[in-house]
């Protein structure tokens, strides 16, 4: 075990077996240390194989999208809905609409098998378009206002800077809607 | 509503006229959906369950569905779940389920929404021959009258969220049942297995298990949810359904023309039997009743209405069966009852 040397540099000596999801694929891998928090893989705690707490505690400061550190706990079970990985495959159903963030990386790898494709095309509900369309104006008046900024034409930085504070007021007002 | 209001008719989706009935007996759509901040039903408490079921009861009855009935399975007679399922309104999990869980089905039994199934909403539309455009265009309708009321669970990744990651993204299922008598008669079925899976669509053999194909009726639906529109995969089926339809016409015209004597004695030898027979059993019966569909459809039977023939599939099962007699009836019976109203159905007199 000890002689396995890490597949990612070829150099230091592989310690963990981790799980990389490249386009919907998920290959295992045995990796060294640094290697994994430099490349951001990502880890099933299940699977590795040297269980040293100085292991888990770096897994947290990992920077994948894939692994959202408030929601994975250390047994591997759904916060929201007590779901395990293990209760998936014997049953084949998710517990509720977190599990599909809470297990991403093995979601992504099922659907990628079952449909061929891993990113929803299709309708969009009224809600979800709305939300989308604001982020969107969002980040182009924030990138407007970069500009403005930059070139130092302030009358139009205020303006800018108006109409962001209108459209999240809008937002909170939304929010207080949906919550009815 | 009671058993017995269902017991003699079939709902319009199997009786009424609709495009290339000769071979699709009906097109069905069926939409996925759960509501944001509830765990699926197959992990809810039981009073978050009841709580949401009353919800989706009033969501539903004020997105509109016209005239429509409401069920809540846990209150309804075991005889009277059988028949919902029989008529196509609910699926066997619903049956089978337990706890609070309904249907609100219209009246036209076009349209039903079973709550708390697998998942939280199951929309279906179910009408009488080929109609893929007109259905979805059905179901998409009530969706967003639904969608204003109820806030579904959804994600910009993965889209609609379903309990079973096979319906995940669009949640869309689109089914077409067609019946394929001359294409089973002459042994051509694995050619439509091998066209419709080639492009990802796959059939079953609708009535009884596995692939074998009772009463020669088969179900072609869409497997993959996640990654296409709504459309696209409406295209797929859109396709190849056509050229299903035209193969099995093609191939009865052929049995017309090259084979007529095995034909009629195909279909006279059903007749004799639904005519005579003093018992028949459920699978039987379908078989049968396939060769009077395709006797009626090539002229070779005069005087039988064909909504009348199609309806035979349903009103024929277990439990409608039962509401007609009126009390619970074990196997030997139900061959008896069967055959009776099969004999009266099909008495010489009536053509
Ligand atoms: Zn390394
Ligand atoms: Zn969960």
């Amino acid at each position: 075990m000890a002689s396995e040397i890490c597949e990612t540099c070829g150099e230091a000596p592989a310690t963990i077996q981790c799980i990389e999801v490249v386009a919907g694929a998920k290959k295992i891998r045995m990796v060294c240390e640094s290697c994994l928090a430099e490349k951001g893989v990502v880890i099933d705690p299940g699977l590795i194989k040297k269980t040293a707490s100085h292991l888990f505690e770096a897994i947290p400061s990992l920077g994948s999208a894939h692994l959202d550190p408030t929601s994975r706990n250390e047994t591997g079970t759904c916060v929201e809905c007590g779901l395990t990985w293990l209760g998936f495959k014997q049953n084949s159903r998710l517990g509720c609409a977190q599990c599909y963030e809470f297990f991403a990386s093995e979601v992504s790898s099922v659907l990628d098998r079952l449909h061929g494709a891993t990113q929803h095309e299709g309708r969009v509900p009224e809600r979800a378009r709305a939300q989308n369309d604001r982020r969107r104006k969002l980040s182009e008046i924030r990138a407007e206002l970069d500009d403005a900024i930059r070139s130092e034409d302030y009358e139009r930085a205020a303006r800018l800077r108006d109409s962001l504070q209108t459209l999240d007021t809008n937002q909170d007002e939304d929010a207080s809607h949906g919550a009815r | 509503m009671e058993p017995a209001d269902f017991a003699v008719r079939a709902g319009q989706w199997l009786r009424g006229p609709g495009p290339d009935s000769d071979v699709v007996l009906s097109t069905r759509i069926r939409l996925a959906r759960n509501v944001e901040g509830y765990a699926f039903p197959n992990r809810i408490e039981a009073g978050a369950r009841s709580a949401l079921e009353e919800r989706l009861r009033q969501w539903i009855e004020a997105a509109g569905m016209g005239e429509a009935h409401y069920c809540n399975l846990s209150e309804v007679d075991p005889l009277m779940q059988q028949m919902l399922m029989e008529r196509h309104l609910i699926s066997r999990e619903l049956l089978q389920g337990e706890g609070d869980r309904g249907v609100t089905f219209a009246s036209t039994e076009l349209i039903s929404i079973m709550t708390n199934e697998e998942d939280h909403v199951r929309i279906q539309v179910i009408q009488a021959g080929q109609t893929l455009q007109a259905a979805l265009g059905q179901a998409i309708d009530l969706d967003r009258r639904l969608e204003a009321q109820i806030p579904y669970a959804y994600s910009d990744t993965y889209g609609y969220l379903t309990a079973c990651p096979t319906n995940v993204g669009t949640g869309l299922r689109i089914s077409v049942m067609v019946h394929l008598p001359a294409l089973v008669f002459m042994d051509q079925m694995d050619k439509v297995f091998q066209a419709a899976s080639k492009v990802g669509l796959t059939v079953r053999g609708f009535y009884g298990e596995g692939t074998k194909a009772v009463g020669d009726v088969i179900q072609i639906s869409n497997q993959q949810t996640l990654g296409r529109t709504e459309t696209e995969i409406l295209e797929t089926l859109a396709n190849i359904i056509p050229k299903i339809v035209e193969y099995e016409r093609g191939v009865r015209t052929h049995l017309v023309n090259e084979q007529r004597v095995s034909l009629e004695d195909r279909v006279w030898r059903a007749m004799g039997a639904l005519r005579y027979a003093r018992k028949m059993a459920s699978e039987e019966t379908l078989n049968h009743l396939s060769a009077i569909r395709l006797g009626v459809n090539l002229q070779l039977l005069a005087g039988l209405n064909m909504s009348e023939v199609n309806e035979l599939f349903v009103i024929t099962q277990p439990a409608h069966l039962q509401a007609l007699k009126g009390r619970e009836l074990g196997p030997d019976d139900r061959d008896v009852a069967r055959a009776n109203l099969l004999r009266e159905r099909f008495k010489p007199e009536s053509n």
